[in-house]
Order: structure tokens, then C-alpha cells, then sequence
């Protein structure tokens, strides 16, 4: 009777099988689309595999995809004339650094996002315009690739190396955490803390608070890698510029911050964050040089005068600002300083400027005081007025002759006298001290083509 | 217990006795369709000699803002370029510009333009781009460059639908002629440039579209609109329908009946210098008339239309040259006064209710816009007649007030008739005064 149980049990089991007899032959036709869209090879696309896509399993994708943007808001996809310009770019000026400072290219390879998508035109918000956005540190958008927004090639690239290093930095400190003191940096010093309304602030206020950027305030995590876009992305000076510029709790709160950052670059991932900066920075420099000189100083440039000193009657420069010249020109203009003291009254000479006022001559502008505490304060008064011819040759080179002088400058001529003869007939190479690339306040260099060891420098007022 | 064996058995071979098959109502699976479907758009698409696109954008239809059409003539490869043509400006119309296009299985079956092309710059949320008629970020003209296939097989005219605004497309197969016209000889941009040299030479465009009716006609390039304005029965009736340009003329978003006519095309005759249409194969051109096709009078200002301006520059058709010799003293006379004001729009605007009318004149310092305000009451006798009087005005109004006098001082002494004229812009508010015959001017009706 058992054994009977069974068979009658095995019977069934058979028969259950049996009827399953799937003979159907499945659906051989691959999905439509399945694997993502294929098209027809273009240049471009031959660039991107083989520059980003078979070097570093990065995938760029420059033909429209509505699913990769907002379902909801009005965009255009990039034109096709700015898609190996800036992937070029964002080679050089972020992956290229990386590798030299790393010493080969495994780690961009193993931490790099996955995804660049580019989207012609911004997209509009109701008060603002999204410029960048990113999912995860994984897909990265660049809007405004078409650069109709911001019509500023520097700017615009910029902006998106900017992003390039901020979605890098977080994937970073996604691998390995960041030290926890630099949360609490700005809240210890008594600074706004961190807040979902950081788009109420403006930049500049947010330097002010201690934040590199106003995005910053709106967590450490964004805080810390704005700190390591900003620093990478306008350079050592700026960034230096950009300390000194404020109070001086919001300066000890972007230097601790910069310390952490540095100090997590060299201990977790071995790189020397300054090297990797004037890496970047060199990168940017070459892909966009500064403009000749003689574009943005001489009569009719933006510029027309070269500032050497904090103050004249005109024209103010921060002071942290400095106007760094040779031993040579130092000993000079010291001596010219000395000989003001010892006039009767004594005077104190504040600064000079070499100020182009017409296409033929220069004028050279020496600012003074009365010798005392109060009007050393204050911005210099008096000027003594010295005209020069002024010439230039093909190669750029001036020459200046000295034909006349203000009653001041006659008054002054025998305290003033080494420095005019310094630029009475001498010629002067003009070359860039600090291009408007690296810093806020640019300076040029004037050297004596006779004499290259008394150069000095000075900074570009309007 | 045999007996639920014998039942157990019985229900298993009951099941296992269904035969499984499904009954397809497609002999093939979705996929099969799909793939096939993309591929004959495919092979349709890029056979010679190529197509014109109508796209009739709807995107602006939530802020009450109507468009008209964009025409684009293509050339599709099978490797995934077009080339292209479009009269949504005069710089693009003549110079064919190369970008991709691929086809993809959306909801369905779809045709991506995915690289910038002339079909984006209207699309452009940029106003900068776009001119966008909302004047602001985020609009364009609300087009699409994003399409879905409606209809399973591709045809000669193949109707799309944007997937983004919901724009109405239509593919229409080209003829070699028309592509040469709009590839090699620039016609496009020729079209264009001769219909808005046409718009100013005539400005009481008409056409008759039956033995007792002439219909008025107006362009609007901005919006890509053309209206159509006649009397029926005294009450005015304005048809406006999209319309765009093509190598041969201007081509209408649908077949439109005016009178005896239905067409949908209208085409320029080089050599007579004018447009005609054929309406069941006869020709019926178009033509100037020396006054207004339509003047209906204004008397109920205030209710349906409650605002005559006068744009910049006063340039519309039907200024008396003594409005304009007053209007220019006035712009001047700002412009070089103590505060270098630039005279924007001038409005009239009107208030039924309660018989007013302000008189709103924009004027710019540098970016900086002001508003100076004349005030009147009015009234309207039996013949329809309105007369103004000044009642206060603003402090703004009050510094420009010697100079504005040169037109307000007839706004205020004289008697007016209103009246609404169509144009060859549009349809007009017209001001004449009954003292001064040759004071008249007209402004956009709104």
C-alpha cells in the first residue's frame, strides 16, 4: 500500500512535468534601444573614445538624451563645434594634472565620474539658472555648453572645470572621509553655520563668512570640496588674494579649512595639493594665455596706468597688495624717498604712477604728503608732474624722453631727480609680472633694456 | 483514500492537459514592429530628395501667447546627418547648416535633431537666442525638436507630434526644385526679405475672396501669424492662422475658407512683384487698396479692446505726416530735455466704465524705465465722437508735459473718431481728429 502511494505520487509528479512542455521559441528580437542608441560614427565621436572613453571608462554624451535632464524645463543640446574644445580642456586642466601629480593615470581611472552629459543652452529657474548639476558623483552635466549665456570662453570653461573638480572632490571624500574638525571650523570661530538657503547669499558675502563660495554654506561636504574647486581652479594667487580680502576671523577660517584640505590630500591620497594647483593652473594658462601687454596697458587699453604703491590721489589698491622690485630699483627709489625726508619741510613720497595720457607721451606721476602721522593715512595730495615723450618700437620696446614738468615737478626735480634720470632715455621691455589669468590686480614688469637687473613692478589702474 | 488519489490524479492531468498558446493580434512581437517601423522612417527619410518641416509650436498655449509656423527644408543621410535650412531669421534661411539626427524608440517611434541646430535656436530658453515672445528666460518659442511618428508607416506627409511642447509637425515630401531653391539659390531668405518689403509697400493689403467681399490681409513676422479681416454682416471677423515661409511663398498651418477661396498656399510672382493664391484653380491675387479694408468704429473701446499704443518710433502704417512731424518734436524735445529721456511706448488706455482714458508714455534714462501719466475723462456723442478732457497727471508726466504737448495738445482740444482699420501689420486703432483732418495716427490694438 505504501509503495503503491508512491508510484501513484511518482505518476503524478511525471504527469505535472510533462505538462509543462515549453516549446515555445522565445522572443529572439533584441529590445529596441537595448544597450543604449547606436548612430553613425562622427570625428567627434572617434575623439571622445579615444581620448576619454577607452583611457578612462568615461562616457560623454553630446547628442540629446531627454532623460538625462529635466523632463520639465526648456534646454537645447550642445552645438557641435564646442564639444572637443571643451572635453580638451577638461583633459588638460583636470584629468592631465592629476595624472602628472600621481605619476600615472590608475587613479583617474579608478575615482573619475562615469558620465559627462552636455546641454547646449542653462536651465532656467524661477530666480536663478542652474550652470552645473550632478547625480552621485557618477553623471556630471555641463550646461551653457554653447556659451550663449556666458559669452566669456575663460569664465565659461572655468566654470566648468569648477565642476569638474568639485564632483571629483566629493567621490574623494566619498572613498575616505575627510577629518570631522572641519565641520565645526566655522561655527568655533563664531561664523554662520552651514544652511539649505545658501542661494540667498551672494559669493561675496559668503567669503566673508569663511565660505570659499555660497554653495559652501550649504554643507561640509559641499563646503569641503568647494574649498578644493575654488583653490584648484583660480590659483594660488587669487586664492590668496581672495583670503586676504577679508575680515580677518573669515581668513583664519579659509586657512584652517585650506590646511585640512591640503593636509587630506597629502595623507590619504599622497599628492601635494600645491603642485597639483600650479598644475591646474599652468594648464589654464596654456590653454588661454594672458593677452599681450600692450592689449590692456598703454592710451586708449582698458588700462592706462602702471601704479607703484598702495595709494595715489586717484586710485586705491587693497593693501595686501604688494609692488615687489629688484634690489637694484629698491636702493633707487629709497634713495628718492630719503631725499623727500630731507627737504624742508620733509615730505613723505607715497607712490608713483607711469600713466600714458596721450598716444605720444607718458607722464610720469609722483604722489607725496606732509611728513606726519595723519597725512600718511590718508590718500597723497600733492603730485609732482614729470612729461615724457613716449615711443615704441616693433618689438614693443618704449623709450622716454623727458621734455617737461609741473611747478611741483620743478619744485621736486632735485629730490626726484634719480628716478627721472632712470627713465630719461632709457628703453623698457613691458612684460607681464601677474597676467589678469592668475590674480584680481594685475601687474606688469617694466625692466631696463641696458640694465635688466633694476626692473620693478606695477600694478594696472584704470 | 484511493478515491483522493483518483481525484488528485484526475485534477493534475486536468491541468496539464491546457494547452499553452497565445493568440497574437500582431503576427509579429512588439520589437519586430518597432525595429521595422524605425527602419522604413529610416530608408524614408534619407531617399532623395529630401523634406520640408511645418512645426507649429504649442508650447507658449499656457501663457495665452499663440505662434505660427517654422519651416525647415532637410536633407537626412543614413548616417545620421542632416543638413538644414530654416526662415525663422534671414541669416539662417540662406546658409544650410550640417548636424545629427537620430531615430529612437520613445513612447514612440521618435525623431531626435540632437546636436544644435537652426531647430533649436527657437526652442533656445536663451531670449537672447530665441526672441522669445514672452520676453523672458526658459520659453524660446515653445517649439520642439523632439518628435513622435503618429502614424505606424511613413507616407509622403508624415504627421508628427513634438514629445516635449505637443507642437504639430507635418513632413512633407520636397520636390528636387524646391531643394535647390533652398540650398543653392538662397530662396528662402529671398522670400523672406521680399514679403516684409511687400508689408510696408502695402500697407492696406487685401484680396477678393468673393464678388461682394475683399478680405484685408496682415502679417505678423514676430509671431509667424497672418490674419485675414473682414466684415460679416457688420460684425468684424479676423482669422488668424500660422503661416510660415517656403521657396515659393508662405505656406498656412491648415486650408483656411475666406469667401469663395480655400487655400493653403500663397505664392509670389517675381515677375508681377505679388502674391496670389489659387482657389480651385483660378487666381486670385492680392492687392493694395488706398484705404482700409475694414474700419469698424470703436465705440465700445474699453470693453474688448482697451488699449491703443504707439510703439517706439511711431512707424506703423497709416501715421498722418503731421502726427509724425508732432510725434518727433515731442521725441526730441525729451530726448535733448534736462533729463535725455527716450520715448518707448505710448499708450492710450482706455476705461468704459467709468469714461477714462490714460495716457501712459514710457520713457528710458539709460536702462531706467519711467512712467509718465496723462489722465482724461471722455464722452462720446450720438456720431460716435469722443472728446477728452485733462483731468490730472503724475509727476513724471509733469516734467515732460511742455513737450508732450506737441500730440496731447490735440488729444485735449480736438474731437476724435476711433476707429479699427486693418493693416498690413495687423489690425489697428486708428485717432482722427475732427478739427484738424491731418492729425491721424494709428497704435497696436490690444
Amino acid at each position: 500500500m505504501k509503495s503503491l502511494k508512491y508510484i501513484i505520487l511518482t505518476t503524478c509528479l511525471l504527469a505535472v512535468l510533462a505538462s509543462c512542455k515549453k516549446d515555445e521559441v522565445l522572443n529572439d528580437v533584441v529590445p529596441v534601444g537595448l544597450g543604449g542608441d547606436t548612430t553613425t560614427p562622427t570625428a567627434i565621436d572617434k575623439w571622445i573614445t579615444d581620448s576619454l572613453t577607452t583611457p578612462y571608462n568615461i562616457a560623454a554624451k553630446y547628442r540629446w538624451d531627454p532623460f538625462n535632464v529635466s523632463l520639465f524645463k526648456t534646454l537645447t543640446p550642445a552645438d557641435e563645434s564646442r564639444v572637443i574644445p571643451l572635453f580638451s580642456a577638461l583633459k588638460k586642466v583636470w584629468i592631465n594634472p592629476y595624472n602628472a601629480e600621481t605619476g600615472s593615470e590608475l587613479f583617474i581611472k579608478k575615482y573619475s565620474p562615469k558620465q559627462f552629459v552636455l546641454v547646449g543652452s542653462v536651465e532656467y529657474d524661477f530666480y536663478s539658472v542652474t550652470l552645473g548639476q550632478a547625480e552621485g558623483g557618477n553623471s556630471i552635466v555641463f550646461f551653457d555648453v554653447n556659451q550663449n549665456f556666458d559669452q566669456n570662453p575663460i569664465t565659461s570653461i572655468k566654470r566648468v572645470i569648477h565642476t569638474a573638480h568639485h564632483e571629483f572632490g566629493h567621490i574623494l571624500h566619498q572613498t575616505i572621509m575627510y577629518p570631522q574638525d572641519f565641520k565645526g571650523i566655522s561655527t568655533k570661530l563664531g561664523l554662520p553655520g552651514y544652511t539649505a538657503t545658501w542661494f540667498n547669499v551672494a559669493d561675496a558675502d559668503a567669503l566673508e563668512q569663511g565660505y570659499a563660495t555660497a554653495y559652501s554654506r550649504a554643507s561640509p561636504d559641499e563646503d569641503f570640496v568647494e574649498m578644493i574647486a575654488t583653490m584648484l581652479t583660480e590659483g594660488k594667487t587669487k586664492w590668496e588674494e581672495m583670503k586676504a580680502g577679508v575680515n580677518a576671523t573669515a581668513r583664519q577660517a579659509l586657512q584652517q579649512k585650506e590646511d585640512i584640505v591640503v593636509t587630506y590630500y597629502r595623507q590619504v591620497w599622497n599628492i601635494d595639493f600645491y603642485s597639483l594647483q600650479a598644475r591646474v593652473q599652468a594648464a589654464l594658462n596654456a590653454l588661454y594665455p594672458p593677452p599681450p601687454v600692450s592689449d590692456l596697458y598703454g592710451f586708449g587699453q582698458p588700462y592706462t596706468s602702471g601704479q607703484v604703491g598702495e595709494l595715489t590721489a586717484f586710485y586705491a589698491f587693497p593693501p595686501f597688495v604688494q609692488f615687489p622690485a629688484s634690489p637694484a630699483f629698491t636702493t633707487l627709489y629709497n634713495g628718492v624717498k630719503a631725499k623727500f625726508a630731507t627737504e624742508n619741510p620733509s615730505l613723505t613720497l607715497r607712490s608713483f604712477e607711469v600713466y600714458f595720457n596721450s598716444a605720444t607721451t607718458m607722464q610720469l606721476y609722483m604722489y607725496y604728503n606732509p611728513n606726519n602721522a595723519t597725512a600718511n593715512a590718508a590718500m597723497p595730495s600733492t603730485f609732482a608732474v614729470y612729461t615724457y615723450n613716449s615711443s615704441q618700437d616693433a618689438s614693443g620696446t618704449y623709450t622716454f624722453t623727458i621734455t617737461s614738468a609741473n611747478a611741483n615737478g620743478i619744485a621736486r626735480q632735485a629730490s626726484a631727480n634719480p628716478l627721472l634720470a632712470f627713465f630719461n632715455n632709457n628703453k623698457f621691455d613691458v612684460e607681464w609680472f601677474e597676467s589678469p589669468n592668475v590674480t584680481t590686480y594685475p601687474k606688469i614688469k617694466f625692466v631696463p633694456v641696458a640694465n635688466p637687473d633694476s626692473w620693478f613692478t606695477a600694478g594696472l589702474a584704470p | 483514500m484511493i478515491k483522493n488519489i483518483l481525484i488528485l490524479i484526475t485534477c493534475t492531468l486536468f491541468f496539464a492537459s491546457c494547452d499553452k498558446k497565445t493568440d497574437e493580434i500582431f503576427d509579429k512581437t512588439v520589437d519586430e514592429r518597432l525595429t521595422e517601423a524605425l527602419t522604413n522612417y529610416q530608408n524614408y527619410l534619407t531617399a532623395a530628395p529630401g523634406w520640408k518641416l511645418f512645426v507649429y509650436p504649442k508650447g507658449l498655449e499656457s501663457q495665452d501667447i499663440t505662434v505660427g509656423g517654422l519651416t525647415y527644408y532637410l536633407k537626412f543621410t543614413n548616417t545620421n546627418r542632416v543638413t538644414m535650412v530654416s526662415d525663422f531669421s534671414t541669416d539662417i534661411a540662406s546658409v544650410p547648416k550640417e548636424s545629427g539626427y537620430r531615430l529612437k524608440a520613445l513612447q514612440r517611434p521618435s525623431l531626435i535633431f540632437d546636436t544644435y541646430s537652426y531647430m533649436h535656436i527657437p526652442a533656445d530658453p536663451d531670449p537672447n537666442v530665441s526672441f522669445s515672445p514672452t520676453g523672458k528666460g526658459g520659453d524660446g518659442f515653445g517649439t520642439d525638436f523632439n518628435f513622435s511618428f503618429t502614424e505606424a508607416a511613413p507616407k509622403d506627409t508624415i504627421h508628427l507630434q513634438g514629445n516635449f511642447n505637443k507642437s504639430s509637425a507635418v513632413l512633407i515630401k520636397a520636390t528636387q526644385a524646391e531643394m535647390d531653391a533652398a540650398f543653392s539659390n538662397g530662396r528662402l531668405g529671398d522670400i523672406i526679405g521680399i514679403t516684409q518689403l511687400y508689408q510696408v509697400a502695402n500697407p492696406f493689403l487685401y484680396f477678393p475672396a468673393s464678388p461682394t467681399l475683399n478680405a484685408g490681409i496682415g502679417f505678423d513676422f514676430n509671431k509667424m501669424l497672418i490674419t485675414f479681416s473682414y466684415l460679416d454682416a457688420g460684425a468684424l471677423v479676423n482669422t488668424t492662422i500660422g503661416s510660415s515661409f517656403t521657396t515659393y511663398g508662405i505656406h498656412l498651418q491648415n486650408p483656411t475658407t475666406i469667401g469663395n477661396a480655400t487655400f493653403q498656399d500663397i505664392f509670389w510672382d517675381d515677375a508681377k512683384h505679388v502674391y496670389y493664391i489659387m482657389s480651385g484653380g483660378t487666381r486670385v491675387e492680392f492687392a493694395n487698396s488706398a484705404a482700409p479694408i475694414v474700419t469698424l468704429p470703436l465705440t465700445d473701446i474699453g470693453n474688448q479692446y482697451t488699449t491703443i499704443t504707439v510703439p517706439p518710433g511711431a512707424n506703423l502704417p497709416n501715421e498722418s505726416p503731421l502726427f509724425i512731424t508732432k510725434y518727433n518734436a515731442a521725441r526730441v524735445a525729451i530726448l535733448n530735455g534736462p533729463y535725455a529721456l527716450r520715448l518707448d511706448d505710448m499708450d492710450f488706455v482706455f476705461n468704459a466704465a467709468t469714461k477714462t482714458m490714460s495716457v501712459n508714455a514710457y520713457v528710458y534714462q539709460g536702462n531706467n524705465g519711467f512712467l509718465a501719466q496723462y489722465n482724461y475723462t471722455y464722452t462720446i456723442d450720438g456720431a460716435g465722437v469722443f472728446k477728452f478732457t485733462k483731468a490730472t497727471q503724475n509727476g513724471n508726466a509733469a516734467l515732460i508735459a511742455t513737450d508732450m504737448n506737441n500730440i496731447l495738445g490735440y488729444i485735449g482740444n480736438d474731437h476724435f473718431k476711433l476707429d479699427g482699420i486693418s493693416t498690413s501689420v495687423g489690425f489697428l486703432g486708428l485717432f482722427s481728429s475732427q478739427e484738424n483732418p491731418a492729425f491721424f495716427f494709428s497704435g497696436n490694438l490690444y
